[in-house]
């Protein structure tokens, strides 16, 4: 396993593997990579992950209500997070899952615990649900091939109602 | 406000001219009433020691003959003594309106005559490194040029952190010296392999351990400091014939979900059952 592989913050990538949700719920599929392993999500995430370094990526599903489009809900999330001291990096991407359903990525960088950490958003949105994807890790770990696969992996998540 | 450890030396101000200073749009450095006194004169009292100490420096050294100058050594282990401090600030400054841009733009230039850089750039909001040992002269600097709404600083002492990498990287050099030797002199293949998956292992672990003493060194160097830039209000005028108008009622959305979704939740370690 490469060193930077160590150091990955966490993606979501489409696989064949069996669907890790919720007790109830849409469902989502999820491979756990290479030296990261799945930890409670508690009452929050469907799916959550972390590996040695303190990197986590998780998935949240939420009903869509008030009944909202994608533009509605990645704007929303991004305003509360605005004025809870994430700066955006960046513009918003567009992104799809594998399913072909439209997302929105945004990246943010905010201090927790003294240091700065890279923060990532996805947002898919469907008729019923909101999926929130969620991923950071130490800015200091973050190189630009991390970046690269951890985008990636967000915008290949697998959603199923 | 956490304790702060002293610099070394109080470097002196920057001096007052065009390429430090904002451009003509933007706010002057200067309050209404003229600059914040108490920092002014904190600063000046914190230079004025120099003077007598080099006077009575000078007044200590044998006559006919130069002052003693300070050995390097001495420096040296100071400088090597000295604790490693990663300084994180926050501040929320004041403008008037319409010279938000501005005021950012002069939070950059003074990281930049300090030694600094721009780390990261939002509407508002600015994140600037400065180099650690005149991080408290930025912090004063701003202090005296804006309306500081809101100071947040904190320190976090890494010394003995560093100093315990460092003893570990040396011992695992030796190590990896040892094995590297023992490799050499490995016989069977089994015997081989079972000397490079410890090589590997011992070498891993020093890149682990390289990259966390880079980051120190980085983060000790150079402090991050955060400036947010509210404008205020513009002021309009009261029409006394006229109700005012009402205050502006945004939908707040009851949905304590969305204030959950963040670093804090996600890094959350869930409550034993």
């Amino acid at each position: 396993m490469s060193l930077s592989f160590r150091h990955l913050v966490l993606f979501v990538a489409v696989t064949a593997f069996a669907p890790l949700a919720a007790g109830c719920g849409p469902s989502v599929h999820a491979e756990v990579p290479s030296g990261f392993a799945v930890i409670e999500g508690g009452d929050d995430f469907a799916f959550r992950a972390a590996n040695a370094d303190g990197v986590v990526l998780a998935v949240r599903s939420e009903a869509n209500k008030p009944h909202g489009d994608l533009d509605f809900w990645s704007q929303t999330l991004a305003k509360r997070l605005a004025t809870r001291g994430y700066a955006a990096e960046g513009k918003a991407r567009q992104v799809q899952s594998r399913e072909g359903t439209k997302g929105v990525l945004r990246t943010f960088t905010t201090s927790s615990g003294g240091r700065s950490h890279v923060y990532w958003l996805g947002v898919y949105v469907t008729g019923d649900d909101v999926f929130v994807v969620e991923a950071t890790g130490d800015a200091e770990s973050i190189d630009a091939p991390m970046r690269a696969r951890i985008e990636s992996s967000i915008a290949s998540v697998g959603l199923a109602g | 406000m956490p304790a702060m450890a002293p610099p070394a030396e109080m470097a002196p101000p920057a001096p007052a001219h065009s390429s430090v200073l904002p451009s003509s749009e933007a706010p002057s450095f200067q309050q209404p009433g003229g600059p914040r006194s108490g920092s002014m004169a904190g600063m000046k009292d914190e230079a004025a020691p120099t003077a007598p100490a080099v006077a009575k420096s000078a007044a200590a050294a044998p006559s006919g003959g130069p002052a003693p100058s300070r050995a390097p050594s001495n420096a040296a282990e100071e400088a090597a003594d000295a604790p490693l401090i990663v300084y994180q600030g926050e501040l929320s400054l004041r403008v008037e309106a319409g010279t938000g841009p501005g005021a950012v733009d002069a939070v950059v230039a003074l990281a930049e005559s300090l030694g600094g850089h721009l780390a990261g750039r939002d509407e508002g909001r600015v994140v600037v490194k400065i180099p650690s040992r005149r991080f408290r002269e930025a912090m004063s600097k701003i202090d005296a040029g804006f309306e500081v709404e809101r100071r947040n600083v904190k320190a976090e002492d890494v010394t003995a952190e560093f100093k315990d990498l460092e003893v570990r990287l040396e011992n695992l050099r030796a190590t990896r010296k040892r094995i590297e030797e023992l490799l050499q002199k490995s016989g069977t293949l089994a015997d081989t392999l079972s000397v490079e998956r410890e090589l590997e292992r011992v070498a891993g672990e020093i890149d682990r351990i390289q990259g966390r003493l880079r980051f120190l060194r980085t983060h000790t160097s150079f402090s991050t400091l955060t400036a947010t830039v509210v404008e205020k209000p513009k002021a309009s005028q009261i029409v006394a014939a006229l109700a005012p108008p009402a205050a502006r009622r945004d939908l707040a959305l009851p949905l304590g979900w969305l204030d959950r979704v963040g670093i804090d939740t996600l890094v959350a370690v869930p409550p034993e059952d």
